[in-house]
């Protein structure tokens, strides 16, 4: 039953289409490039479409016994098209020069099928490009966010309100060791060699900590201090939940410039929250399972029970949320770079060729295909997400 | 029920006081000298020497309580008094913070400091020091002893430096904690007097957020009336989503079984997985393009900020035609989203045995539906429902963008174009406020209408 159920869960178009994206993203050079692919010239082999800086003008003659493979799609991303220039549409006419040097139509094989920009690159190069940068962005992000999310969830949900005690002596202590790297924190720009600092204060807390257990008045202390990790991830958690994801990251953004890594990280660091909540919810829910305490009572402690006796089970919401997350991470990427503070604008972004389009009303293909092509992604994501919300009830 | 008011309260209270934190931080962490921006607004303050203009520019850092320290206690390194570290001259505070640190020795390093400043452009030293660092400057500078602009008796007080340094190294990675009871967060916080006359701010309690680097207005009157805009329009979308959401989840319950019901949901999945920025661009191509269907206004509306909350209503009201596109661009998701969740609500609802009674006894499916289960739907409806809300703010980033409306999304990009943060960091505070007291809002609500909660107290006193 559940290895059939199992794999019914996954029949869905969707699935289909998210590796299909998935695939063009890792393959758009290959699918759509003006260079050859793979050049057999008199027996020595070349890739030319692996540096596209080169300028590449030297085109096989007619007679000569190489040959080429080219790309399925004949154009890069960013390539102007000198004949094509300033908003080409699909159906409109477009051009090329001939040997003579004169203009004649374009042929169907090379015709740009969703139109062109006002410089002339072609719309279909930049979809397929600006996918491969969207989806790593979005796919990055999402992971750190959920390992975070999980691990910030585990921690609140396994300690719950006030069940982490602490006897006096070690809380103090710990509150003292991160008190002193605040200070090295603090003074990180004023000291070029503080390394030795973090590393002595953590090896002196270690064998502090160790020597400490060891003595008998601490270990079985009465005097414990219950830490209330719940209420402290609760209200930052409503802090992040609170401020609009949208100006939490433009708001960063202004202070790290605008890059893939920083938008990777902005994204993941705003976006923990609620599948965090939903862990700490499933995790206190499962807590007072039986199988909770059989696995207790049989030793299974720390992270290694989180992860062999917790995760399994509540790893089929936990990727429902993670499409969300995903999804949420796709839309504000995009945002932003629709509003121009995302990538530069020479790097081609699914947001950024929508925004190219809203400036010129006239050239609807660079409204309406990108457009068209990120909603079907979103849409797959939520899909997916209700079959696996359905199949798992 | 008192008692979880209360708890609810104090939880609200230290949400704010990390929001506060958050803020602040994003107002210090910040690239950019707040001084100098002012200045350039202070037309009395202009000065055309040079050194009229350092002075002035110091005492606008003063007045502004730039040179205390951040927060209430400060934590430093053992051979850095705290301050040096807020000391106007950038090339200068870093020039002695580093020597400070390098030798624990704080009053020579001052005068040195004080020597070497005042011939930067010549003295090899501080071009040295920029580059490779202090430790290897001070050797190479006490290695070769005929190097431009330095004295007999400044190598004399380097070498005793790097005497000091040898002895004292290890101090560097001991903390000295100091209470500051004046400090930057107070004054930005709750206001007050740095020194000089003049007041700083009346603090953010009293709705002071400073004044923009860039346009040299008042944050707070500037933040007005856009926060107005975008609060309007968001509290109008739930307004009117809610209603509508409980008829379209009604009726997807009621006609669940039809075939046509099958088309429902992926096609309402479809519309909400279309991103705002997106709808809205769509919206604009087609209904408000003159060469396709010309029935709406591309432009803003413009709103009457002069006279007062009334005449600024009024002619929001009477451009409302403008107002359309941007609130379905704003509103189509959270309206899917909250029917959607009625629908489930709904489904949810109709297990229970209480329906079958209903049924039984022969009510009417529509009437069980839309009286009997709505009821029971509304709480959790609200509570969820109010999840969007931070979502309506951010969208209307976009919307605002979009549509050029002159709400808090506007001021807020314009901010991040001019890189002017006392605004960016004021819309991030009261978005964060805003939406923060809505959540406590709809806690004491559900509070109110849920009686395990409200009768909490007798149940545990009887």
């Amino acid at each position: 039953m559940g290895e059939k159920n199992y794999r019914r869960k996954w029949n869905h178009w969707s699935v289909k289409v998210i590796v299909f994206y998935v695939l063009v993203g890792l393959l758009a050079p290959v699918i759509s490039n003006d260079l050859p692919l793979v050049r057999i010239d008199q027996g020595a082999w070349s890739f030319p479409f692996l540096n596209q800086d080169q300028e590449y003008n030297s085109p096989l003659k007619k007679n000569d016994a190489g040959f080429e493979i080219h790309a399925p799609f004949g154009y890069s991303s960013g390539k102007s098209d000198p004949f094509n220039m300033s908003f080409r549409g699909p159906l409109h006419q477009q051009f090329t020069e001939n040997e003579n040097g004169d203009l004649v139509d374009l042929t169907l094989a090379k015709r740009h099928l969703l139109g062109t920009n006002l410089l002339g690159s072609d719309l279909l190069a930049d979809i397929l490009y600006g996918t491969r940068i969207s989806m790593f962005i979005s796919v990055i992000a999402t992971l750190l966010a959920s390992v975070l999310a999980l691990f910030l969830g585990f921690f609140a949900g396994w300690y719950g309100p006030g069940s982490l005690k602490l006897s006096a002596v070690k809380t103090v202590l710990i509150f003292l060791l991160v008190f002193y790297w605040c200070h090295l924190l603090l003074n990180i720009e004023s000291r070029g060699d503080g390394w030795l600092g973090w590393i002595v204060s953590v090896f002196a807390f270690v064998i502090f900590m160790k020597v400490i257990g060891k003595w008998k008045m601490v270990s079985s202390s009465n005097f414990r201090i219950a830490i209330p990790i719940d209420a402290i991830f609760l209200r930052f958690s409503e802090l992040f939940s609170a401020i609009p994801r949208v100006i939490l990251v433009l708001a960063f953004i202004q202070l790290l410039s605008a890059s893939i890594v920083s938008i990777i990280l902005l994204l993941a660091l705003s976006a923990w929250v609620d599948l965090a909540r939903i862990v700490r919810a499933e995790l206190q829910s499962i807590k007072s399972m039986t199988y909770m305490d059989a696995a207790v009572m049989s030793g299974i402690k720390g992270a290694r029970l989180l992860l062999i006796q917790v995760l399994p089970n509540i790893w089929p919401t936990v990727l429902v949320y993670m499409l969300y997350t995903f999804a949420g991470n796709i839309a504000i990427e995009a945002g932003l770079s629709f509003l121009g503070f995302g990538l530069p604008a020479t790097v081609k972004t699914l947001g950024g060729l929508i925004a190219e389009g809203k400036n010129n009303f006239d050239a609807w293909w660079m409204i309406v295909f990108p457009g068209l092509w990120l909603s079907l992604l979103i849409y797959a994501m939520f899909s997916l997400s209700d079959r696996l919300r359905q199949t798992e009830n | 029920m008192k008692s979880i008011l209360i708890k609810r309260f104090l939880q609200t209270l230290v949400s704010l006081l990390l929001l506060v934190l958050f803020s602040f931080f994003l107002s210090r962490v910040l690239p950019g000298d707040p001084a100098k921006y002012i200045l350039t607004f202070n037309n009395s303050q202009v000065v055309s020497s040079p050194e009229g203009r350092t002075k002035s520019y110091e005492r606008q850092y003063r007045q502004m309580g730039l040179h205390l320290p951040y927060f209430y206690f400060s934590m430093e390194s053992r051979l850095l008094p705290d301050s040096f570290v807020h000391l106007p001259d950038n090339d200068f505070k870093f020039l002695l913070c580093s020597l400070s640190y390098y030798s624990g020795n704080p009053s020579l390093s001052y005068s040195i400091a004080k020597e070497l400043i005042a011939k930067k452009k010549t003295n090899d030293f501080f071009l040295n020091f920029q580059s490779v660092g202090i430790s290897v400057a001070v050797d190479d500078m006490l290695a070769n002893n005929d190097a431009s602009g330095i004295t007999k008796n400044l190598l004399v007080d380097l070498s005793k430096l790097k005497v000091d340094h040898n002895n004292h190294y290890w101090k560097r990675w001991i903390p000295s904690i100091q209470w500051n009871a004046k400090n930057q967060f107070h004054l930005w916080c709750f206001g007050g007097k740095s020194e000089g006359s003049g007041l700083v701010s009346k603090g953010i309690v009293q709705g002071d957020f400073g004044k923009s680097w860039t346009r040299g207005g008042d944050v707070f009157e500037m933040m007005k009336y856009p926060f107005l805009l975008t609060l309007f329009l968001s509290v109008f979308v739930l307004v009117i989503t809610f209603p509508l959401a409980l008829l379209m989840g009604g009726w997807l319950t009621l006609y669940q079984q039809k075939w046509y019901a099958k088309l429902q949901k992926p096609l309402l999945i479809f519309t909400y997985s279309i991103p705002t920025f997106w709808m809205g661009t769509a919206l604009l191509l087609f209904f408000a393009n003159p060469r396709m269907l010309d029935w709406l206004p591309t432009a803003s509306p413009v709103l009457e900020t002069n006279n007062g909350f009334g005449s600024w209503f009024f002619s929001l009201c009477s451009q409302c035609e403008y107002l359309i596109i941007p609130l379905f661009a704003l509103g189509y998701s959270t309206l899917i989203y909250l029917s959607q969740l009625v629908f489930e609500l709904l489904k949810d609802e109709l297990q229970k045995p209480y329906v079958m009674t209903l049924r039984a006894v022969g009510s009417s499916e529509r009437k069980i539906i839309f009286y009997y289960s709505m009821k029971n739907v509304l709480v959790p409806l609200i509570v969820s429902g109010m999840s969007v809300f931070p979502l309506l703010l951010g969208g209307s980033v976009i919307i605002d963008f979009l549509f050029t409306m002159p709400g808090m999304g506007s001021l807020m990009l314009q901010a991040c174009d001019q890189k002017d943060f006392p605004i960016i960091s004021g819309v991030l505070f009261v978005s964060g406020l805003v939406t923060m007291l809505s959540f406590a809002l709809t806690d004491l609500f559900t509070y109110q209408v849920n009686p395990l909660i409200r009768y909490s107290n007798l149940k545990k006193n009887g």
